[in-house]
């Protein structure tokens, strides 16, 4: 096999451990993230449990966690918490799953190459991983941990008010987190545009691997960003610089904290768009191939996408309407801002037409894609709401604002997340999941994600600041007790309703029923080789594409509802 | 199976306490301008929730219609007709201009009337405010025009405002971010180190109400609570001269600015 940058591996550390292979990266990078979202999960029920019942402890996981203070939270634990769960779910769970896993394992096998265009690139990009990952909770166990939220604005970030190692941890891990996007990115890019199959044009490419692209495209622009501004922020913690710094100190030789904002929201409002690119594109594909019938407007939904990457690079002032920023930058970003509707309408219309008759198979894969564009729609249309800087003034830094991009980037994420590997687990592993646990699994947490944060919603109405560790220290919120507690149950009941997941998961790995080659009868490449792929893919030689990627329900295909890829066209007559 | 009934129960106070008006849906309005915001919030959530009915509505009716059955097809369409795309785009051009150019048109109004700039100057009270670990430091100036000097009157977490008459308060932080929130009069603004900013307001009724920290401040920022109390322009007058009492004579503890009107 000439064209193929490398061997089989024979021994098992370069066949499971060190390995070059796409889909053993790709599978690497899914338990990692699995990982870090059980534990960013636990996180997330911690904090809730202290605002349902501030300084009482937390059944379970509290005693597990801070012994010390017997299993209730201090203020310290608290605002550890908070940081420690944004960094998590963002940079060391949603990204691993949505981006690591999806795109090593989905692009080579999607636009028909034997692997990735730089194997060994591909390797180290996973093995920075658990570097950042160790860094990241060796932080929690010091003496002083990260505390300044995932923000990590300063000057709280900065030496002089969160002293010790665990702020410097938290900064170092997520920027090396950050090289290893970059790294991915560099590859993403490469291999989709250098390894496509013959006939694989871009039009004819899965809304997946769309997706994919463009989160890195933003990757690559974006993540750099945040890495120098990370690294910036350690020179003050460390060096002595005063980049963000020093204002309250000596005003004449200060740094501006407000920079701090835009370059880490320069970073962060694309980031929300690198994180649901690929989901937007996974829902998009899946949604085709259980209705049978194409995806509506396909490259009107591509061009959406690749709008609303465009769109995302000059929004970020949005979060800093009420910072300080000039309010004429406000009104620009404000307008802005609003622009996304647009694409966004496009591309939900499509989904919603793709569903329109056809012939819809309610697998467990399609009721999380249908479970995104609900709460996609939620998170969506808030948004607005928040996009507005005179309705920003009120609901900045509030639960609504907590509830709105928890809808947008968290849930819609963490729900086509299951989407994609309900989907493509027979293909990952050779066998099926079982349907009946996961349509529970998907009700189950579909019901109690929109208990939690549509009670949110109302709670962020009240007026409710995030962040505050007990806010019933505040005469004016103390009503608002009960609907915290509904929230906090809301998430034991997810969280509960993940065992389900986990038993379902590592049961079928093992045990599941065999899988076929296309048990979903779906028209991509990844469904024309077997369960799992051979090393390389694609046997001797590569697919020649000519078709599209949703060929469903065509009436000229007699005997079947779907043509491959690659399968020639029946003729016309 | 005790427990069953007792889960009931709670499921069914829980559900009640969500509609019910024992938890407020918005904090009591006492600014003479935030049922700007309120009522913006309001048509944003009518024309938002229409919409998003017709989304429900199709994610309801779709899967009742079109379930596979036997002898049931899918439609076999690609959506890329010129029809399909003028349809797509009308609907595009329909949610933008019903929700969005509205909500920029409203929110544009508003909010130069929430930042004062309707107020008549030489009425106005001014105050300056200063966010610290963990506490608001209010100053009042001695001759409403002055701040800096020795006759300043501070107060800890104290803020004091005349009820109808419009007043300025200038914000700044002496160390981190902090966020100066008055949940009654809707106004927030980041208070930042190094820059000072200015918000507005007129409260119309009496009474004290919550003034909040709302930007993470470090482990004491949940109890970085002050008072805003709004009362008679007698009432606050002997306010200022029982506050100046305890006037500070240290220059070094004098942290004020000189007012930038603006």
């Amino acid at each position: 096999m000439s064209d193929h940058a490398h061997s089989e591996p024979t021994s098992f550390w370069t066949k499971y451990v060190f390995s070059l292979d796409h889909k053993v990266i790709g599978r690497q990078f899914l338990f990692y993230g699995l990982f870090f979202l059980l534990i960013g999960g636990i996180m997330a029920y911690l904090i809730r449990w202290q605002v349902a019942n501030p300084w009482t402890p937390a059944p379970l996981f509290g005693m597990l966690l801070f012994p010390n203070s017997g299993g209730a939270a201090t203020p310290e634990i608290y605002t550890t918490l908070i940081t420690l769960h944004g960094t998590i779910m963002i940079f060391f769970a949603i990204t691993p799953i949505a981006i690591g896993a999806l795109g090593n394992y989905l692009i080579p096998l999607q636009i028909g190459a034997r692997d990735m265009a730089f194997p060994v690139l591909n390797m180290l990009s996973f093995w920075l991983m658990p570097i950042a990952g160790t860094l990241l909770l060796m932080s929690y166990f010091g003496e002083q941990t990260a505390s300044a939220g995932w923000t990590g604005y300063p000057p709280l970030s900065s030496a002089t008010y969160t002293p010790g190692a665990g702020e410097s941890l938290w900064a170092l891990a997520v920027a090396i987190l950050g090289t290893s996007s970059i790294m991915g990115g560099i590859n993403y890019v490469t291999t989709c545009i250098n390894l496509r199959a013959k006939g694989m044009t871009i039009w004819k490419l899965p809304l997946t691997v769309w997706g994919l692209f463009l989160t890195a495209v933003l990757n690559l622009a974006f993540v750099p960003v945040i890495a120098v501004g990370l690294i910036m922020l350690l020179f003050d913690r460390t060096f002595g610089t005063h980049f963000f710094t020093g204002v309250a100190i000596n005003p004449a030789q200060a740094g501006q904290p407000l920079l701090y904002q835009h370059i880490f929201w320069a970073f962060g409002h694309p980031e929300v768009y690198i994180l649901i690119l690929p989901i937007w594109g996974v829902v998009s594909d899946v949604l085709s191939v259980f209705s049978r019938k194409p995806a509506f407007g396909y490259r009107l939904t591509a061009l959406s996408m690749f709008v609303i990457t465009c769109l995302s690079t000059v929004v970020w002032g949005h979060h800093m309407f009420i910072s300080g920023m000039s309010p004429a930058m406000g009104k620009a970003f404000q307008s802005l801002t609003m622009l996304i509707s647009i694409p966004s309408s496009i591309f939900f219309f499509n989904w919603l037409a793709t569903l329109w008759r056809g012939n819809l198979k309610f697998t467990t894969p399609m009721l999380f894609a249908i479970g995104v564009i609900f709460v996609f729609a939620i998170g969506g249309l808030t948004g607005i709401l928040l996009a507005s800087r005179t309705m920003d003034i009120y609901f900045h830094g509030t639960y609504f604002v907590v509830a709105h991009f928890h809808y947008t980037m968290a849930m819609s994420v963490f729900l086509g997340s299951f989407c994609a590997i309900y989907f493509w687990f027979p293909k990952m592993f050779g066998r099926m999941m079982n349907e009946t646990l996961g349509k529970i699994h998907f009700w189950f947490t579909f019901v109690s994600v929109n208990v939690v944060f549509l009670v949110m919603f109302r709670v962020g109405m009240a007026g409710l600041m995030r962040r505050v560790a007990d806010p019933y220290a505040y005469e004016v919120f103390k009503p608002l007790q009960p609907l915290n507690q509904i929230i906090t149950h809301g998430v034991m009941v997810l969280g509960t309703a993940q065992l389900l997941f986990i038993f379902n998961f590592f049961y079928s790995m093992f045990f599941g029923k065999k899988a076929e080659d296309n048990p979903w009868q779906a028209a991509t490449l990844e469904w024309t080789v077997p369960s799992p792929p051979p090393h390389a893919n694609f046997g001797e030689v590569l697919p020649v594409v000519i078709n599209g990627p949703h060929e469903y329900g065509n009436p000229a295909v007699k005997g079947k509802d779907f043509l491959l890829q690659t399968e020639p066209a029946p003729d016309a007559t | 199976m005790r427990l069953f009934p007792k889960f009931f129960i709670l499921l069914a106070i829980q559900t009640h306490s969500v509609f019910a008006d024992t938890a407020p849906w918005f904090p009591k309005n006492i600014s003479a301008d935030g049922d700007r915001i309120d009522n913006l919030v309001i048509f944003a959530f009518w024309v938002t929730g229409a919409f998003f009915a017709i989304v429900v509505l199709a994610l309801v009716l779709f899967p009742l219609l079109y379930r596979s059955r036997p002898g049931h097809k899918a439609f076999y369409t690609h959506g890329t007709g010129l029809a399909e795309r003028i349809i797509t785009f009308a609907l595009a051009a329909t949610v933008f201009g019903i929700i969005d150019l509205n909500v920029i048109h409203r929110s544009n109004e508003d909010y130069d009337v929430l930042y004062g700039k309707q107020y008549d100057r030489s009425q106005c009270l001014r105050v300056e405010v200063q966010g610290r670990q963990f506490e608001w430091r209010v100053r009042y100036s001695n001759d409403n025009k002055t701040f800096g000097t020795p006759l300043d009157i501070t107060t800890l977490n104290q803020l004091h405002i005349p009820v109808n008459r419009p007043v300025f308060v200038q914000v700044t932080s002496g160390d981190v971010i902090h966020s100066f929130y008055l949940p009654n009069l809707r106004i927030r603004q980041d208070a930042m180190p190094g820059l000072v900013t200015q918000v507005a307001f007129e409260a119309k009724e009496k009474g004290q109400y919550t003034l909040a920290c709302s930007e993470l401040c470090g482990l004491g920022h949940y109890r970085m609570k002050g008072y805003l109390t709004v009362e008679d322009q007698a009432d606050f007058d002997k306010f200022l001269v029982d506050a100046a009492k305890d006037r500070d004579p240290d220059p070094a503890n004098n942290w004020g600015w000189g007012w930038e009107e603006r």
